[in-house]
């Protein structure tokens, strides 16, 4: 770690801190720091001290490993100062240091450190301290590795390092290059998934086959000349002087185990993306690519990413277009990440997303009218087959637009609803949106935003929790005075034993009812008065569990089809007390969509029960996980998924089948196989195995 | 292997991880400021009297592995709410994230305070300030409907200090419910509103 210590001497400290701030003062005096930074340590350098070199090499190594933005200043420090003295056995151990790592990187769950140590070595080479053949061998190496490999870790590094170093490799060792992008070809042609290496393919084939001629690809031309990022073109004298190094290196390979996949794109945002010739703008996915390693990279601290994303915006001069492209591709990159609904380990929660989003805004408040219109173009393109899409989509934008004062084009988001065509998509996505803001903030304190007839439509929308209409009056009035007196469980069993009734269940059945009215009153009251009475009802002969259970489900469902909320609480709290099962759940879920009600109500069902399973394993408390209940389980969802004709509903109900079965196999890896072998779809078994 | 944990390089950027130290709980500050870097549980304050659970519930669930529990501030005479909670998660890394990306938050037009707690036992739910609302209520010199009603103080031209009472937001006073100011309600909210 870099950080300063007390106990270690100021000027490993003070190397520490040139190295890892180098940059951060601004584009204003950027030639002048880098010159007085290479002055200093050049000056450290010949004291010839080895906890001084020791302290460079891992500084050197610790941000170039970590600070993606910076890579082209590091090597462009490591090249001015192979000008003034003979350093070579300094860029010699830093690169070695980074091959270190690299084998312990390959067993990790993503290949970011990968991709920053490549593109730092991408640099050395732009820089001219690497031999150019050299390097091309090491995408040689990648390339042995991607080919050899069933997920595409090693080919997500050598396709983010491509951009960095594809005009010096095509400059100066093209046939060998060209043979590369063959393979590369081959390799991509036999995936077929259209993810995030889709596309940064697409962007690279595109501009090595239009280099010239295309607009984007002279766009592109001009954000290379950008001297942020790549520092060396500020210092064109002295980077004729720079002294390569003689030795090349190999990139070690080792053999993985762990599955990763890429993130999906489901909304592009290449402006300049035609139908007929598929362009991508490769200087887009090269800032998308960016956004991905520092959020990752950064994450666990907010003040930080967004720190990191100032410098970029600060220190990197940008064109007006290129500034509202960067803006584009980083909203959408964001809203991408938040929308992508099948389940990843290194998944980040809706908060994360819609806090940066938030965050991130209010640092450019000038253009918050600019973020809003980008936001809605993002969602007049996302894709309409999941409603796990909306969930999310709505939890990052009631969020957002709650913190930026409500500066959303109401008309433009409610004009999406069409009160003609009752179960559409938009129709659902509306609906969520509006509950979900409301539910952060009352209506009625902010009626001077708000168009009336928004009010109007919303008013008529709510209900408040429905009130059953319980068959057994007099039954129910005993009862609920029982409850009243706040009898402890035992106590209440005795007085409802004593109700004289021909059918025992309509005595619980009635119950239930009451107490799920009482519950309903708060968070709180559900907490409480669960605990206090569901677990005895679990005893044996008060009433058969999967009685209960059913009774419990269909009682929650009249009482709460309309809200996702309540759903995903009183689901979650029941599954916890056992008094459901997840096996009941799903029974309960085919029986229900059979019955054929209201189809947003299955949405909303749909999305509970896919959050509620997600959580379960979250929290590795997975409940009732043996084979043969997720095996009964994923026996139904598989029946379910085939008959279902509703393509969003299906897809909901497969990333149901994917939480189960990545919950079994988090509590049950050894019997998964044996589980595995009754799944057909190779990519279900793929996400599954990520895990 | 490390992590993926680039946000270690800038030692500078790390806010302390709490101004507030709550002298009533018996500990050292070591000892505090130690349970506030292990604890799983989140102080908000600021609240209006009138958000309610399921407003807090729907955005902090968002985290993780989700709310275990929610306590919400309440008056020990009349058990209303008072205007804080504490929430409760299953592990400090849910609540780290909580409190890093749901900081600056608007819930009911009101900015709120999130803030780590060292954990709730029983008897912290209750107001500490007069008449069994929160001190800094006490002490406000200006009206705020969202909060408490408390007359004693208020016109003594006391002013208001942090001594009491939370961290302050730097860019809130006391009866900040910015963006938009108060909308007189139109009635008590029930808590099945959503």
């Amino acid at each position: 770690m870099l950080q300063i210590s007390h106990q270690i001497p100021p000027e490993i400290n003070r190397i520490r801190q040139l190295i890892c701030k180098a940059g951060d003062d601004g584009a204003d005096t950027f030639k002048k720091d880098l010159q007085k930074i290479v002055d200093v340590l050049g000056e450290y350098y010949q004291q010839n001290k080895q906890e001084v070199k020791d302290a460079m090499i891992q500084s050197f190594i610790q941000c170039a490993k970590l600070l993606p933005l910076k890579a082209g200043i590091y090597a462009t420090i490591l090249a001015l100062l192979s000008t003034k003295q003979t350093t070579q056995s300094l860029t010699d151990q830093i690169i070695l240091g980074l091959l270190e790592h690299l084998p312990q990187i390959a067993q990790e769950e993503t290949p970011i450190l990968g991709q920053t140590i490549l593109k730092f070595l991408s640099e050395l080479m732009n820089v001219g301290l690497l031999n150019t053949v050299s390097f091309v061998e090491c995408l040689y190496d990648l390339e042995g590795g991607a080919e050899n490999e069933q997920s595409p870790f090693y080919l997500q590094i050598l396709l983010t390092t491509l951009p960095h170093a594809m005009i010096k490799a095509m400059e100066k060792n093209q046939i060998e290059f060209k043979n590369i992008i063959q393979n590369v070809e081959v390799l991509m042609t036999k995936r077929k998934t259209e993810d995030r290496l889709f596309h940064l393919w697409q962007s690279i084939r595109n501009f090595l086959n239009n280099q010239e001629k295309d607009a984007h690809t002279q766009i592109f031309q001009q954000f290379l000349k950008t001297s942020y990022p790549r520092p060396y073109l500020l210092f064109p004298d002295e980077m004729t002087q720079v002294r390569q190094l003689r030795r090349g290196f190999k990139i070690p390979i080792v053999k993985r185990t762990q599955i990763w996949r890429p993130q999906q794109i489901l909304v592009l945002n290449d402006e300049i993306r035609s139908q007929n010739s598929n362009k991508t703008d490769v200087q887009i996915e090269i800032t998308r690519q960016w956004i991905y390693e520092t959020i990752d990279l950064f994450k666990t601290n907010r003040q930080q990413i967004v720190f990191q994303f100032q410098l970029y915006q600060n220190c990197i001069k940008m064109s007006p277009t290129q500034e509202a492209q960067f803006r584009q591709t980083l909203i959408f990159t964001l809203l991408n990440m938040a929308i992508e609904v099948v389940p990843r380990k290194d998944q980040l929660s809706s908060a994360f997303y819609s806090g940066l989003l938030t965050h991130l805004s209010q640092r450019n408040s000038d253009s918050i009218k600019e973020w809003n219109e980008t936001i809605e173009q993002f969602i007049d393109q996302i894709p309409q087959n999941n409603v796990l899409i909306i969930e999310q989509l709505s939890d990052c934008l009631s969020h957002y637009f709650c913190n930026s004062n409500f500066k959303l084009n109401w008309d433009k988001y409610f004009g999406k609803y069409n009160p003609d065509e009752t179960d559409s998509f938009n129709n659902y996505l509306v609906i969520m949106i509006f509950r979900k803001l409301f539910l952060l903030v009352s209506v009625e304190k902010i009626t001077d935003l708000v168009p009336k007839n928004i009010i109007d439509w919303y008013s008529q929308l709510q209900d408040i929790t429905k009130p059953l209409d319980i068959e057994q009056h007099s039954l129910a009035e005993k009862i609920n005075s029982y409850l009243q007196q706040k009898l402890n469980g035992v106590d209440m069993l005795e007085q409802l034993k004593l109700i004289t009734n021909p059918n025992p269940e309509t005595v619980i059945q009635t119950f239930l009812e009451c107490l799920l009215q009482c519950i309903s009153k708060s968070i709180t009251h559900l907490n409480v008065l669960s605990k206090r009475y569901l677990s005895f009802l679990l005893q044996p002969n008060i009433i058969k569990p999967e009685k209960l259970g059913e009774i419990m489900l269909n009682t929650i469902f009249k009482m709460w089809n309309h809200s996702v909320f309540h759903l995903k609480v009183y689901l979650k709290e029941f599954l916890n007390l056992e008094v459901i099962t997840n096996l009941q759940v799903i029974n309960w879920l085919n029986d229900l969509i059979k019955q054929k009600p209201e189809v947003f109500k299955i949405y909303n069902v749909l999305i509970a029960i896919n959050d509620v399973f997600r959580k379960q394993t979250k929290l590795d408390q997975v409940q009732d996980c043996t084979y043969e209940s997720v095996k009964e389980i994923n026996t139904i969802l598989t029946k379910m998924i085939e008959q279902e004709q509703d393509v969003v509903i299906q897809s909901s109900l497969e990333n149901i089948q994917l939480q189960i079965l990545i919950a079994f196999k988090q509590t049950n890896g050894t019997q998964l196989e044996k589980l595995l072998k009754e799944i057909k779809s190779t990519n279900v078994k793929q996400i599954v195995m990520s895990f | 292997m490390s992590n993926l944990n680039a946000a270690s390089l800038y030692e500078n950027l790390q806010q302390p991880i709490s101004q507030y130290y709550d002298k009533s709980s018996n500990l050292t500050r070591e000892e505090y400021f130690y349970k506030l870097s292990i604890s799983t549980t989140l102080y908000l304050g600021n609240l209006s009297i009138y958000t309610t659970e399921e407003q807090i519930f729907e955005l902090f669930n968002r985290v993780g592995a989700g709310v275990r529990r929610l306590i919400m501030g309440r008056n020990k005479e009349t058990g209303k709410a008072i205007g804080f909670c504490f929430i409760e998660y299953f592990n400090h890394e849910d609540a780290k994230e909580a409190h890093e990306y749901l900081d600056l938050l608007k819930l009911d037009e009101r900015a709120i305070r999130v803030d780590w707690d060292i954990g709730y036992s029983e008897g912290r739910e209750y107001g500490r300030g007069t008449g069994g609302n929160q001190v800094r209520d006490s002490y406000r010199k200006v009206a705020d409907p969202e909060r408490p009603n408390v007359q004693s103080n208020r016109g003594r031209g006391r002013s208001y200090n942090n001594n009491g009472g939370r961290r302050k937001q730097p860019e809130e006073d006391e009866s900040d419910n910015s963006g938009g100011g108060y909308k007189k309600r139109a009635g008590n909210r029930s808590n099945n509103n959503y």
